[in-house]
């Protein structure tokens, strides 16, 4: 059996990506790189990794990789992504979302389809059994017709938290083309998300295939009596929500099923917390292997979830319903900021995850 | 009941009319006379309801009938002087002023103002709050048959339907289900590619919007959106124990509840009463209330005014681009203040009007 090449690309979030492809079978970290010499050596310590670079052109050239994690920041994803696929690798995970606009995403997609390379987003979160069997459920019938996914957070921005929930609601409902959104953005703030422009807040309602409606909010704060980060499914024959059952874990996703055509289930979290990276590195092993035909991480996913952040964005800067495909490739938000569609009312620029810098194992 | 039926008058031959039927239908009531600026729409209308009194000019009439109660039935840029002018000068008892309340929130209040130094009873025409499958759907919710509301959610009603028009009935109706909780803020957008008007006043392409209610709940509504599959006017309740679908357009009376449990659907019928007999209830419970008999109107502008402030919410996020909280900041109205300073430039030039020379009360 091949032991597949993994090199990963930025080490702050990208250590959770060496430590997935190091406990998965078949695969093995041949080599990390990051600008930061200090985190490099800590990390490829830690994994007794002996290739180090503080290049990335350096570590392709050189180390003959199958797969290349690009965990960097957003800005960088769509060019250490393009980068990666001018050599003879097979897959390329980048982490979320894809890029900062459509035209960039939709690139990285067509460079990798083109060349044969099977393209991933870091939308691990599509591991968690919660969403795997609230989605088996959906699909087969339990609350009839979806009509409506509910859906927000109250902190952390819609590239950074939100675009993970956006694409989890996509994945419940079996992966449907989004079809416009209309949404609105608030930015009277000075702010960012690791040096790259974010909103204060947003909102959005899209309507995907068959006519459901993905409606979400982030940064607004505390939500009555709907817990941070539930999905409220309904459908014509039921209501499915998918919610964290402990207070104290996040990630502690149960679900709830009120049916018209079955018995009612209620299933908190079994306690068994999802190692993401490991799921994620399993998976693409065994699609590599031809085990599978698929990754649900797959960038033709992703593009639907990227395609909504960007309409969500587009739709605040024109004042319209935006219908898919997004037509507008460059970054909305920047774009709307450059035009002065959102002055900033209380100056002073701030960053809501910079300097934060992730503890060692404490990337999930 | 008193013994004297109350001398009603009624402004706007289009959508008086069903306030003329309200007067005609109800026996504490007398229609005295009707008004409206254009001669033939004035003739068409009194003939209907053989009233003899016949005025085109608003405060002739009301200078020569002195009535006890006031319909009025014009487009809604014009609510806030009539109301104005005839509580300021002519005090009827009660009036009884059509939906939306006004085109701007600094109308509204002013209107409501003019009410009380006067002593003048106001309520605003949305009467879909007199609608049994929406007093249903309030005391569901209230007795918890779906335990605490998570999230409600309105599809685009009918096409045309304009969120002064139609989304000021349904914010009036969905805040009475709700149990009339105060809208604590907005978020919104709003789309003005054309250059669309009701009744001679500014309307929106479309729009979209959330607004959260005391207590928590976020509504999530549409307005001219393309469905896109889903069935026209559907609503949609959800709780922590089950779920409350409102279907079958205006004139659908179809309640469906699914409870936890496993019990299964439940259809609730309500009884067959469209917009005339609402309209009946209104007019009944506004005689009673301008006489004293009962304290409180359902449609009372007091409530009516929030259902402004979230009409006028919506555009006040769109044109700021921000969360606005209510009560608004900005007293005028946000939609004619985004087109005057050009922020939302038509991309397919033409005047036409949604409902303008329309004979159909609606």
């Amino acid at each position: 059996m091949t032991t597949y090449r993994a090199g990963v690309i930025g080490l702050n979030l990208g250590q959770s990506h060496v430590r997935g492809y190091d406990q998965a079978d078949g695969v093995e970290v041949a080599a990390v790189c990051d600008i930061d010499e200090q985190r490099l050596e800590d990390v490829a310590d830690q994994y007794d990794v002996a290739a180090r670079y503080t290049d990335a052109t350096a570590m392709l050239e050189a180390e003959s990789l199958d797969i290349v994690s690009v965990a960097t920041p957003a800005a960088l994803h769509p060019t250490m992504t393009l980068l990666a696929a001018r050599y003879p690798v097979q897959a390329i995970i980048s982490e979320k979302p894809l890029a900062n606009s459509m035209g960039e995403a939709d690139a990285m997609l067509a460079t990798c389809d083109a060349a044969g390379i099977k393209l991933l987003c870091g939308y691990q979160g599509r591991h968690m059994r919660a969403f795997e069997r609230a989605r088996g459920l959906i699909a087969d019938g339990a609350i009839g017709k979806p009509l409506a996914v509910k859906v927000g957070v109250k902190e952390g921005g819609l590239l950074n938290q939100g675009s993970h929930l956006i694409d989890r609601a996509l994945y419940l409902l079996g992966d449907p083309d989004p079809l416009w959104v209309l949404g609105q953005v608030q930015r009277d703030t000075d702010r960012y998300e690791r040096g790259y422009v974010c909103e204060d807040l947003c909102f959005c309602i899209a309507a995907v295939e068959g006519g459901a409606r993905i409606i979400y909010d982030n940064d607004i704060g505390p939500h009555g009596n709907l817990n941070d980060r539930a999905f409220v499914v309904t459908g014509d024959d039921g209501v499915l929500v998918v919610e964290p059952t402990d207070p104290a874990i996040s990630m502690s996703f149960g679900i709830k099923l009120i049916s018209g055509n079955r018995e009612d289930l209620n299933e908190p979290w079994d306690g068994v917390e999802t190692n993401f990276m490991l799921e994620q590195a399993k998976e693409l092993v065994a699609w590599l292997n031809g085990d599978i035909d698929g990754h649900r991480q797959e960038g033709r996913h992703a593009i639907k979830s990227q395609a909504v952040l960007m309409g969500l964005y587009e739709s605040a800067r024109t004042h319209t319903l935006v219908h898919m495909p997004v037509q507008t490739k460059l970054a909305p938000l920047e774009a709307a900021i450059n035009e002065g569609a959102l002055p900033v009312r209380y100056p002073g620029a701030y960053d809501i995850r910079r300097p934060l810098v992730y503890a060692k194992d404490q990337v999930s | 009941m008193s013994a004297e039926p109350l001398r009603a008058v009624v402004v706007g031959g289009h959508i008086g009319r069903t306030h003329a039927h309200g007067y005609m239908e109800s026996n504490r009531t007398d229609l005295v006379a009707v008004c409206d600026m254009d001669p033939a729409t004035l003739e068409e209308f009194a003939d209907e309801f053989d009233v003899e009194r016949r005025y085109t000019d608003y405060e002739t009439m009301l200078r020569e009938e002195q009535p006890d109660l006031l319909s009025i039935g014009t487009p809604q840029q014009h609510h806030a002087w009539m109301t104005i002018l005839a509580a300021t000068r002519y005090a009827p008892r009660a009036i009884v002023c059509e939906k939306p309340m006004a085109s701007s929130t600094g109308q509204g209040y002013a209107m409501l103002a003019a009410c009380e130094r006067n002593g003048v009873k106001l309520a605003i025409g949305h009467q879909g709050r007199w609608m049994p499958r929406h007093e249903q759907v309030r005391q569901l919710i209230a007795d918890g048959a779906i335990g605490n509301v998570l999230t409600a959610f309105a599809g685009p009603p009918k096409p045309d339907a304009g969120l002064m028009n139609i989304a000021t009935h349904q914010l009036s109706y969905w805040q009475f289900m709700l149990g009339d909780p105060t809208p604590l803020w907005v978020l919104a957008n709003v789309q003005r590619q054309t250059d669309r008007f009701e009744r001679s006043w500014p309307a929106e392409d479309l729009a979209g919007l959330l607004v959260e209610f005391e207590g928590g709940v976020r509504l999530s509504m549409e307005s001219d959106t393309p469905p896109e599959g889903i069935e026209r006017d559907l609503r949609v309740i959800t709780g922590t124990e089950g779920v409350i679908w409102l279907s079958g357009g205006t004139a659908g009376n179809v309640i469906r509840l699914l409870r936890h449990g496993g019990s299964g659907w439940e259809t609730i019928e309500t009884s067959d009463t469209p917009f005339n007999n609402a309209r009946e209830l209104e007019i009944d419970a506004l005689a009673a209330w301008a006489t004293g008999e009962i304290d409180e109107h359902r449609q009372d502008a007091h409530l009516a005014i929030h259902t402004l402030e979230i009409l006028m919410g919506i555009y006040e996020s769109a044109r700021t681009h921000s969360l606005v909280r209510l009560p608004l900041e900005t007293k005028g109205s946000p939609l004619t203040a985004m087109i005057d300073a050009g922020d939302l430039p038509l991309r397919y030039p033409g005047h036409y009007d949604i409902r303008h020379r329309s004979a159909t009360p609606d």
